[in-house]
C-alpha cells in the first residue's frame, strides 16, 4: 500500500519511459510489461521523475486539473499502489529541501480523470531471461507458447 | 578480466585461425562495410542470411572474428574465464544477457545460452567477436539472423537502430510493420514479393538518419536479412509458391518453415528507402484491406517492447531512437483483410500519400 509520508521515485534503471503529447509509455526491463498513461497519470509520473510523496504530487496537479489537492490525493493512492505493483516506482529517500514541484506549461482547469495504469504482459516471457528456470537446449530467448495480451486496467 | 578481455579474445582468435586457417567475407550493411573473418570453414554458411550488397573489401568499418572452442585457448586466465561462464553461466549473465563482470561503456559483452554464443563488440576499436562453445550447429533462429545482438550494439554506437519490424517500399519511399509475432508483419511483407512493391525484411532491419533533411523526413530503413519466415501449414498455403523454398523440410513442430527469399528472388529486394510511414498490421477477418491513422505512443508500444525485448543488453539508448522515430514517423493501423491481392495495392496508396505530403 502506498504511503502518503513515502517519497517515491521512478525505478531506474529498469523503467524506461517515452512521452508524447498526453500519453506516456513505460517500460520495465525488469519485469518486461509496458505501460500506458494517459492525462494526470503521465503527469504524475513525470513529476515521480524527480521523487515526489503523493501529497506533493497532489497539489502539483491540482494547479493543472480542475479538482482540490484533497480530491486528487485520494485518486492518486490507488495509483501509487498500481506503479508500485507494476514495479514502476519505488520508495526513495526524502529530498534536501526543494522548490515546489510544477508541471511544465501553464494550462489550468483540465478535467481530472482519476489516474490509471494500462498494463501489458503478453511479451513478459521474451523479455526476461529467467537464468535458473527459463532457458532450455534451444537457448534465449525461448518463450512458452504465445499467449494474447492481458490488458489489465 | 575486463581489461585485457578484448585482447585475449583477439589473440585466442589468431591461435584457432594458425591452426585452422581463416576464410574472410566482406559485407555492406546499412552502408557500412563489414568484414566477418571466420577460423575454419564451419560457420561461414551463417553469411547466406544476409542481403547481399557491393561491399568494399579495402576497409572495412567493422571486423567480426567467429570461431568455436574446439581448441581452448592458452591464456589461462581467458580459458579459466570461458570454462566458468559457460558451465555456471547463470552466475555470470544479467537478466538483460549481459556479463555482469565484463559488459560496461568499454565494450559490449553478451551471452546466449542454449547455443553458447558468446558475443563481444569493441565500438571504439571497431572489433567484433562471436565465440561458441561447441562445434555444433546452431538453431535455427541464429541461422536466420545471425549475430544479431552484436549488430545491435555495433550499429547502436553509428547511431544506426536495430528493430524488430517487416519493411516493404520503392526506392522512392517505404513503410515499416510493427507489432509482437503473429500480428501479419510477415505475411503482409510476402504477399508484396514479386509485386510493383520490393521486399527489404520480414523481422528485422536497421532504421538510419540521412542527416540530409527534417526529423520527418530522413529516417531510412536498411535491410540486414534476407530470410523471411512462416509459422505453420496455413501460412505455406497463403504463398503456395514459396514452399519449394523451404530451408529447413525437416523442421521439428515448433519451428517455423525458414526461406532465404533473396536467392529465389533477387529482384524483389531493396537494399534501403526513405520511411514513410509506420503500420501497425491488425487481422481482421474481413475481406478488405484498409488502414487509418493511429497515434506515435501506440506505435512506440508496437515497436519498442518487441524490440528490446529481442535485443540482449538493450535499453535507454534503444527506447530514445525508437521514441524520436515513433514521434516523427506518421502511424498508420494497417487492417488486414483476408484478401491478400489487395494488400501490395493498399500499401501503395498509402507510401504515394505520404510521399505527396
Amino acid at each position: 500500500m502506498a504511503d502518503n509520508q513515502a517519497y517515491y521515485r521512478v525505478n531506474t534503471p529498469g523503467v524506461l519511459y517515452e512521452q508524447f503529447d498526453d500519453e506516456l509509455v513505460a517500460i520495465n526491463l525488469d519485469s518486461g510489461s509496458y505501460h500506458s498513461l494517459v492525462g494526470a497519470a503521465a503527469d504524475a509520473f513525470l513529476l515521480l521523475a524527480s521523487e515526489a510523496s503523493i501529497p506533493e504530487l497532489a497539489v502539483a496537479l491540482s494547479r493543472k486539473y480542475a479538482a482540490t489537492a484533497a480530491q486528487i490525493e485520494t485518486a492518486l493512492g490507488g495509483f501509487a499502489d498500481q506503479l508500485l505493483k507494476e514495479k514502476l516506482i519505488a520508495v526513495a529517500p526524502e529530498p534536501a529541501t526543494r522548490a515546489p514541484l510544477h508541471l511544465p506549461g501553464n494550462q489550468t482547469g483540465v478535467a481530472f480523470v482519476p489516474p490509471n495504469v494500462a498494463a501489458y504482459h503478453d511479451l513478459q516471457s521474451l523479455f526476461l531471461l529467467d537464468p535458473i528456470h527459463e532457458v532450455g537446449e534451444q537457448g534465449w530467448p525461448q518463450a512458452p507458447s504465445p499467449g494474447g495480451p492481458d490488458s489489465a486496467p | 578480466m575486463r581489461t585485457n578481455f578484448v585482447d585475449y579474445l583477439l589473440q585466442y582468435f589468431e591461435e584457432t585461425v594458425a591452426e585452422t586457417g581463416a576464410c574472410t567475407e566482406n559485407i555492406r550493411l546499412a552502408e557500412r562495410d563489414i568484414q566477418f573473418c571466420f577460423a575454419g570453414e564451419r560457420s561461414k554458411d551463417l553469411m547466406r542470411a544476409f542481403v547481399r550488397g557491393n561491399a568494399s573489401p579495402a576497409a572495412p568499418e567493422l571486423r567480426v572474428m567467429v570461431w568455436d572452442g574446439q581448441t581452448p585457448p592458452r591464456n589461462h586466465v581467458l580459458r579459466a574465464y570461458l570454462f566458468t561462464l559457460t558451465n555456471w553461466w547463470h552466475e555470470y549473465v544479467g537478466p538483460r544477457g549481459h556479463l555482469l563482470d565484463v559488459h560496461g561503456p568499454e565494450f559490449d559483452a553478451v551471452y546466449v545460452p542454449g547455443p553458447d554464443l558468446l558475443y563481444v563488440v569493441d565500438s571504439r576499436r571497431n572489433l567484433a567477436f562471436c565465440w561458441k562453445r561447441e562445434p555444433t550447429p546452431l538453431p535455427y533462429w541464429e541461422v536466420c539472423s545471425p549475430f544479431r545482438p552484436l549488430l545491435h550494439c555495433w550499429m547502436r554506437s553509428r547511431g544506426l537502430q536495430f528493430v524488430h519490424a517487416a519493411a516493404v517500399g520503392t526506392p522512392a519511399g517505404g513503410v515499416l510493420m510493427a507489432g509482437k509475432g503473429g500480428s501479419g508483419k510477415s505475411s503482409t511483407a510476402l504477399a508484396c514479393l514479386q509485386t510493383a512493391l520490393r521486399y527489404l525484411c520480414d523481422d528485422y532491419c536497421v532504421i538510419g538518419r540521412s542527416g540530409e533533411k527534417d526529423p520527418g523526413e530522413d529516417y531510412v530503413a536498411h535491410a540486414l536479412y534476407s530470410t523471411a519466415k512462416l509459422v505453420g501449414q496455413p501460412d505455406l498455403e497463403r504463398f503456395p509458391a514459396l514452399a519449394r523454398h523451404v530451408w529447413n523440410p525437416d523442421r521439428e513442430e515448433d519451428q517455423k518453415a525458414a526461406f532465404f527469399l533473396q536467392e529465389h528472388y533477387p529482384e524483389s529486394f531493396l537494399d534501403h528507402f526513405p520511411l514513410r510511414a509506420m503500420l501497425l498490421p491488425v487481422v481482421t477477418g474481413e475481406r478488405d484491406t484498409g488502414f487509418a491513422p493511429c497515434s506515435a505512443s501506440k506505435a512506440l508500444a508496437a515497436l519498442a517492447p518487441s524490440t528490446l525485448s529481442q535485443l540482449p543488453a538493450s535499453g535507454a539508448d534503444d527506447l530514445r531512437f525508437l521514441g524520436q522515430l515513433a514521434k516523427h514517423v506518421p502511424a498508420y493501423e494497417l487492417r488486414l483483410g483476408t484478401d491478400i491481392g489487395q494488400i501490395p495495392g493498399v500499401l501503395r496508396e498509402l507510401i504515394s500519400l505520404q510521399a505527396a505530403e
